[in-house]
């Protein structure tokens, strides 16, 4: 397996996360969908990565899968997900080797890895308190001190920067606007002190300013408290702002992986290249915004060969529309690798 | 300058508890605007206060039988001397349909005495005592709305029959709420076969038709048992019939939860299915399970009624309101003893009270229904 030769070669033993080969189908009445078809990456540890790509290109369902929460009907076919609590664990966890629903599972959910969902309006339970909704997390995993647990709730939402929070502690869900939920979900997730955080397009329902004061607060509270991040995103601008390195995913494969400035100013895959392109630059407004031909193929069928070649303005037939391109090293170094014919 | 500077912390104090009302507030506020609802409430507030104070109100034992007393009519009440007074009963034989004629002897008032001695009960269950409300002599009777044709006091009757017919559709009602809410929940959290089993039992046994269900289950109780056996069995009987539509509205619900974020958050952080389903599903379920049970206390004294009416509930010496329309069925009764048909006015006044409690809940509780 080329895949798992270059990982290992490529990396660390100082990775918090390593997915290696993860195949998820989805079994529906439709039919099934291979929502994965053998995702590879590592997370560094105390580091950002993006995760990019559009919807349904299978982003959710590696952070879901990171918890072992992808619903019932979705199977995890083969791949490993090893987690280094600390650096230098030996051996990691396999965290596909626990149940879904086993204590081993429920200590990691929460504890290890936390998770931000999209909408924070939702996320919260109205029938209870933010504070006690924080405490629940805290009472769950660190203490039994329900006094203790309450004050650290507090802490925590101080750090997040809320004001007055003894106050906030207090308030129900719908009294705090959408920031400040978010904010309330980010010290939710962060009390315990995770290891990782796997945060799921945590900005997406919020507007642009509130958007650019919650991206601040976790890039500042991540160097702080060092916690490595999982940042999944389709918006290649939180990418900038947010990550260290970026894994671009097509119908659930990393199609390209690496630093941050090299995605945006090396990209190799032509899927890249064509992503950053219809990105609305502010300055150069002459000509038609380039965008991807075609859309996103049926789920429940199966493309040959590269996923991306019925869409690639530069697929060579024959070769791309058979084969499906193995993970190739750009730049050892620096950890840059690609799925692409062109570059192997 | 300086008061100004004592006054700041006040005011900074003040606009913290803007908007900070908390939920059920809110709830009572909204509850109060409907009258309907509030009157309803008040109504069952006063019926379960005398159904309480119950052995106080009433001047004579449920089933002490006087039969020089049969069939008498309501008694006349009057002033005299500035006191309360009643008036003994002339009986004369009316020998076409042989029957006793009663007339008030208007000669001869009886003072009505209040906080007399009579039957020894225990007040609340608990404390031994003999205290009445009011009373009349020894060798007198008096007969606030008539008696039946063993002489027995259908004022005293209501009172006692209530004991039985209020708390039991209350605690048929809670024990089918318990029932469920747990089935449901179970079927709309794990879903899957456990919820095909459970909706395909539920369906079994709403298509039983009620009446032939109860009457069988009814008839397969012990006879010789005592009243209060008797009762509890009854409740389980009306709880075992009520549970399946609170159990389908409660799975509907944590279905709908069980979907939202806030679930999906609490898996997250490390929540096992019971944590979430007590802490999460429950708590969110819990004002529509108030509500539909609030509304299916009615039904519940209707069926314990239904029962005792057909003999298969309650059974005399014992007495509720079902037991009490019994007696009320020949066409007798309700031509020339319409006094016996008094527990239907209170019955639809429970019920009713009930409904209006209930809507007015729903109301208050979920603003868009």
């Amino acid at each position: 397996m080329t895949t798992q030769a270059t990982s290992i070669n490529l990396t660390s033993h100082d990775d918090v996360v390593r997915v290696e080969d993860l195949k998820v189908n989805f079994y529906t009445q439709l039919g099934v969908v291979n929502a994965l078809n053998g995702v590879s990456f590592n997370i560094p540890r105390g580091r950002v990565l993006g995760i990019v790509g559009e919807s349904g290109c299978g982003k959710s369902i590696t952070g879901l899968s990171i918890m072992q929460l992808v619903v019932a009907a979705g199977r995890t076919e083969a791949g490993r997900i090893m987690f280094r609590e600390f650096a230098g664990q030996e051996p990691p966890i396999n965290i596909l080797e626990y149940g879904k629903n086993s204590p081993e599972m429920r200590k990691i959910r929460g504890n290890n890895i936390s998770m931000i969902f999209q909408e924070p309006m939702s996320s919260l339970n109205p029938c209870y308190t933010v504070g006690n909704q924080i405490e629940e997390a805290i009472l769950l995993h660190q203490t039994d001190d329900k006094s203790e647990a309450s004050k650290r709730a507090v802490e925590v939402l101080t750090k997040v920067g809320m004001p007055n929070p003894d106050r906030i502690a207090a308030s129900f869900p719908h009294e705090l606007s959408g920031g400040m939920r978010q904010r309330a979900m980010i010290a939710m997730a962060l009390s315990c002190n995770p290891t990782l955080l796997i945060a799921d397009e945590p900005t997406t329902a919020l507007d642009v300013t509130t958007e650019a004061q919650i991206l601040d607060l976790m890039r500042g509270l991540q160097s702080e408290i060092g916690t490595s991040i999982m940042f999944i995103t389709h918006n290649m601008g939180v990418v900038a702002q947010m990550c260290d390195e970026v894994a671009v995913m097509y119908m659930g494969r990393v199609v390209e992986r690496a630093t941050v400035d090299d995605i945006f100013y090396e990209p190799r895959h032509p899927y890249t290249i064509s992503l950053l392109q219809s990105i609305p630059r502010l300055g150069r407004s002459k000509g038609r915004l380039s965008s991807i031909e075609g859309s996103v193929p049926d789920p429940y069928s199966t493309t040959p060969g590269c996923s991306f070649h019925p869409r690639c303005p530069v697929a060579i037939k024959g070769l791309c529309d058979t084969i499906v391109p193995e993970e190739t090293i750009v730049d050892a170094a620096k950890g840059h690798t690609v799925r692409c014919h062109l570059n192997s | 300058m300086a008061v100004d500077a004592a006054k700041l912390p006040n005011t900074a104090h003040a606009t913290e508890d803007v908007g900070t009302i908390p939920q059920w507030k809110l709830m009572v506020r909204r509850f109060r605007k409907s009258k309907l609802s509030v009157s309803g409430l008040i109504l069952l507030i006063i019926l379960y206060t005398l159904m309480l104070l119950s052995d106080f109100i009433a001047p004579y034992q449920h089933n002490r039988i006087d039969s020089n007393y049969a069939w008498a009519p309501p008694s006349q009440l009057g002033f005299a001397n500035g006191k309360v007074v009643t008036y003994a009963l002339k009986q004369t034989l009316d020998e076409v349909r042989f029957e006793w004629i009663y007339a008030p002897d208007l000669e001869n008032p009886i003072p009505v005495e209040f906080f007399v001695q009579g039957y020894p009960y225990k007040f609340l269950g608990i404390i031994p005592s003999s205290l009445h409300l009011f009373g009349v002599p020894e060798g007198s009777q008096i007969n606030l709305i008539g008696a039946d044709k063993d002489g027995k006091d259908v004022f005293s009757r209501l009172l006692k029959g209530s004991q039985i017919s209020l708390t039991l559709g209350f605690v048929g009602v809670l024990i089918s709420v318990i029932i469920g809410s747990i089935v449901g929940t179970a079927s709309g959290y794990f879903g899957g076969p456990i919820d095909n089993i459970i909706q395909r039992l539920i369906e079994l046994l709403r298509s039983f038709p009620d009446i032939p269900l109860f009457l069988g289950l009814a008839a397969a109780l012990p006879m010789g048992v005592p009243v209060e056996v008797r009762f509890f069995l009854i409740t389980i009987i009306i709880a075992m019939i009520g549970w399946t539509g609170l159990a389908r509205e409660v799975r509907a619900k944590v279905m709908a939860f069980r979907a939202s974020d806030y679930t999906s958050a609490a898996i997250a952080a490390g929540g096992s299915h019971w944590h979430v389903i007590t802490r999460h599903l429950i708590p969110n379920a819990m004002s529509h399970i108030i509500v539909v049970g609030t509304l299916a206390i009615p039904g519940a004294i209707g069926s314990e009624t239904a029962l005792s009416f057909l003999g298969l509930g309650i059974l005399p010496p014992a007495v509720s309101w079902g037991v009490m329309l019994r007696d009320a069925q020949t066409i007798e009764a309700i031509t020339n003893y319409p006094w016996m048909l008094l527990p239907v006015g209170v019955l639809i006044i429970s019920v009713l009270s009930f409904y209006l409690l209930g809507d007015g809940i729903r109301d208050a509780v979920d603003p868009y229904a």
